[in-house]
């Protein structure tokens, strides 16, 4: 009797994962009706609490299904950074806290791929996981005297993406309010992000590369990697002693120049990245960072790297320019380029969305537009944020049956907006022309 | 002089055996009678005999063997003797799907004769014994070092539920079709991961707790 309730219960079907997300459906419907319910009683009640609320069911949720469920909330949370940051706390939180995989099944995934187990490959091996990634977990391995971390992937990942991402849909919609012509063109390239990044094989090579690239950038430290000991489901790299940056900025306390030295690494890593190289990290999650024992900084992760095209390269870094708010003309064909705005829009939409998408190149662009910017700066992120949320309330922009936007900007964007965030949280001032061709 | 004859019939058994999986995936059947399979084997009658009564009994031995070999292999590893309950039952399905890819073909076809899955077939009454006395070793110990829940009446039946958790694992792993019985592997974690969290300590003790107590109030 147990026994048979045992097999139904193994998530391995859609039809579970699909239970589960309506679970969460019904628990948002509540959460909502909870805040009208008490809003009546109190009026002057906030929505910092509803939002809470509904993060933190999303999270539970997705959180136990893992994969690229996990990734997806994490993605939406960054992307559109029009979220309120109640939510944007539970999902940074969500690339610490899923459940680890076994260690059985760590060394069956050795000796398919290895032939051998993991001790018999590394001198010891942790036999539980020091971290857990979205879709893998980190084992502390050495060999040779030499502190090694062995990323290991969840099986079945790559086959579950697809599937996930089409159950995520309707929660999207609604809880992310965004439209279903923007959701699909979001959906196409994050679902080829994630199958990209599901592949070891290819994070490896890619690891290889950029961090070659760019190990000439001053005060950042990348680690070596083993191809020998990597394959599809485990990659495999040197240990970088120090603390994840959330962590360090959590308990430690940097000095203004440090921060300026960190926070300026970082910016030239990116705008070296995007303007002489063309393709990047585009995942900027604290995570992903380490501050070494020196106070450098540390660069791990390139699951996720977004090969900039070219013809894309030219549309968008022209909003970059110097005189483009002045010069209407220039800047109007800048946003049909990047599909702002339509030929066939109505003269009160376009006018309207001109000047909506004006606002956020004037806001976002502020950066570049001064050779150095301070990026502790609470009153220009309280303009962000807030503009962020008048964009969320948009009903224009919401109901616009067209994408507004391309697909390759989304992890731009996205990198952008955890960029800023991080220079913010290191209080960073940062010198914003370097590897900047404008 | 013992030692030497002794390693003769087991290569005698190791034969018939290799010879035996052979006929049957090449003919899809048993063969007709034990006479021609010696006969074609070009043993003598007798040589079988002295092996196996019966070709259900070298089918019972072919089983059985998957769960000693697993077994006598896992144990031979020192990391096994210090890892729990759950990690101890996990790494003996890991390596038992590993030892039934090796024959596949051979498995597939015998499971594909089961008729009645109620009933347990001939060929993996051997089998079965030599799982349930495994698990019952690693229940144990997982009683006594308090990873399973002691629970009257119940606890005694655990082995049972086991094998019918062995038997879903070899019907999914037979119709798994992903690539290196990759979903083999996912159900196998899952399932063991659940199992553990109903034998352990928690939820279900607790209903049962409650339920007693309701039922010792109803009838007062």
């Amino acid at each position: 009797m147990a026994e048979i309730r045992e097999q139904g219960s193994i998530p391995v079907g859609k039809v579970q994962r699909a239970s589960k997300f309506i679970a969460t459906g019904a628990k948002i419907g509540g959460n909502y009706l909870k805040h009208y319910g008490k809003k009546l009683v109190n009026p002057d009640l906030s929505k910092d609490e509803l939002h809470a609320d509904n993060a933190s069911d999303i999270y539970n949720s997705l959180s136990q299904l893992k994969g690229s469920a996990l990734k997806v909330a994490q993605m939406l949370s960054m992307d559109k950074n029009l979220l309120p940051t109640a939510y944007q706390n539970q999902f940074a939180m969500a690339q610490y806290s899923a459940p680890p995989l076994s260690y059985p099944l760590v060394v069956r995934t050795f000796e398919k791929y290895f032939k051998k187990k993991p001790t018999d490959l590394f001198d010891t091996f942790s036999i539980s996981a020091r971290n857990a990634a979205s879709i893998g977990q980190v084992h502390e391995a050495t060999l040779q005297g030499k502190k090694l971390a062995v990323k290991i992937q969840y099986p079945g990942v790559g086959d579950s993406i697809k599937s996930d991402l089409a159950m995520v849909k309707p929660i999207a919609l609604r809880m992310f309010k965004l439209n279903a012509t923007e959701y699909d063109e979001f959906i196409q390239e994050v679902q080829a992000r994630m199958l990209e990044e599901a592949d070891y094989t290819l994070e490896l090579e890619r690891s290889m590369n950029l961090s070659r690239q760019c190990k000439e950038i001053a005060n950042l430290v990348f680690p070596g990697y083993y191809p020998d000991f990597s394959c599809e489901k485990v990659l495999t790299m040197d240990w970088l002693e120090g603390k994840p940056l959330g962590e360090f900025l959590k308990t430690e306390k940097l000095s203004k120049s440090d921060a300026n030295r960190i926070g300026q690494a970082m910016w030239d890593f990116y705008h070296y990245q995007i303007h002489q190289l063309k393709e990047l990290h585009a995942d900027p999650h604290p995570g992903n960072f380490i501050i070494t024992n020196n106070l450098k900084l540390g660069i791990i992760d390139f699951g996720c790297v977004k090969v900039i095209p070219e013809d894309f390269y030219q549309q968008y870094f022209q909003l970059l320019e110097r005189d483009i708010l002045q010069n209407k003309t220039k800047l109007e064909k800048a946003f049909y380029d990047l599909r702002f705005i339509y030929p066939d829009d109505a003269a009160k939409d376009k006018k309207f969305f001109v000047e909506v998408f004006s606002h956020l190149v004037e806001l976002l662009g502020r950066p570049f537009r001064s050779n150095e910017f301070d990026f502790d700066n609470d009153a220009y992120f309280a303009e962000v944020f807030k503009f962020g949320e008048e964009l969320s309330n948009m009903k224009e922009l919401r109901e616009s049956k067209k994408a507004r936007g391309v697909k390759h900007a989304i992890y731009i964007n996205r990198t952008y907006f955890g960029l800023y965030n991080l220079l913010f949280d290191l209080k960073a001032k940062v010198n914003t022309t370097s590897w900047v061709p404008f | 002089m013992e030692s030497k004859k002794k390693s003769k019939t087991q290569k005698a058994a190791v034969n018939i055996l290799a010879a035996y999986r052979e006929y049957v995936l090449t003919e899809g059947k048993r063969p007709a009678t034990v006479f021609k399979f010696c006969k074609e084997l070009g043993i003598a009658e007798s040589e079988f005999y002295q092996q196996y009564a019966s070709f259900d009994a070298l089918e019972k031995s072919i089983w059985a063997s998957f769960i000693t070999d697993t077994r006598a292999k896992m144990e031979a590893d020192d990391a096994y003797l210090k890892f729990s309950a759950r990690e101890k039952i996990l790494t003996f399905y890991f390596m038992l799907a590993e030892a039934l890819k090796a024959d596949r073909s051979f498995v597939l076809a015998q499971l594909s004769a089961i008729k009645t899955p109620a009933i347990t077939p001939v060929f993996l009454r051997g089998f079965k014994a030599a799982f349930e006395e495994w698990v019952n070793g690693v229940l144990a110990e997982g009683k006594s070092t308090g990873e399973i829940a002691m629970r009257p009446y119940l606890d005694s039946k655990y082995d049972s539920l086991f094998w019918l958790h062995m038997m879903f694992i070899l019907q999914f792993w037979a119709h798994d079709e992903s690539a290196g019985f990759e979903k083999t592997d996912i159900a196998i974690e899952k399932s063991v991961t659940l199992a553990f969290d109903l034998i352990g300590k928690g939820v279900l003790d607790n209903a049962l707790d409650f339920g007693k107590f309701l039922y010792q109030h109803s009838k007062n």
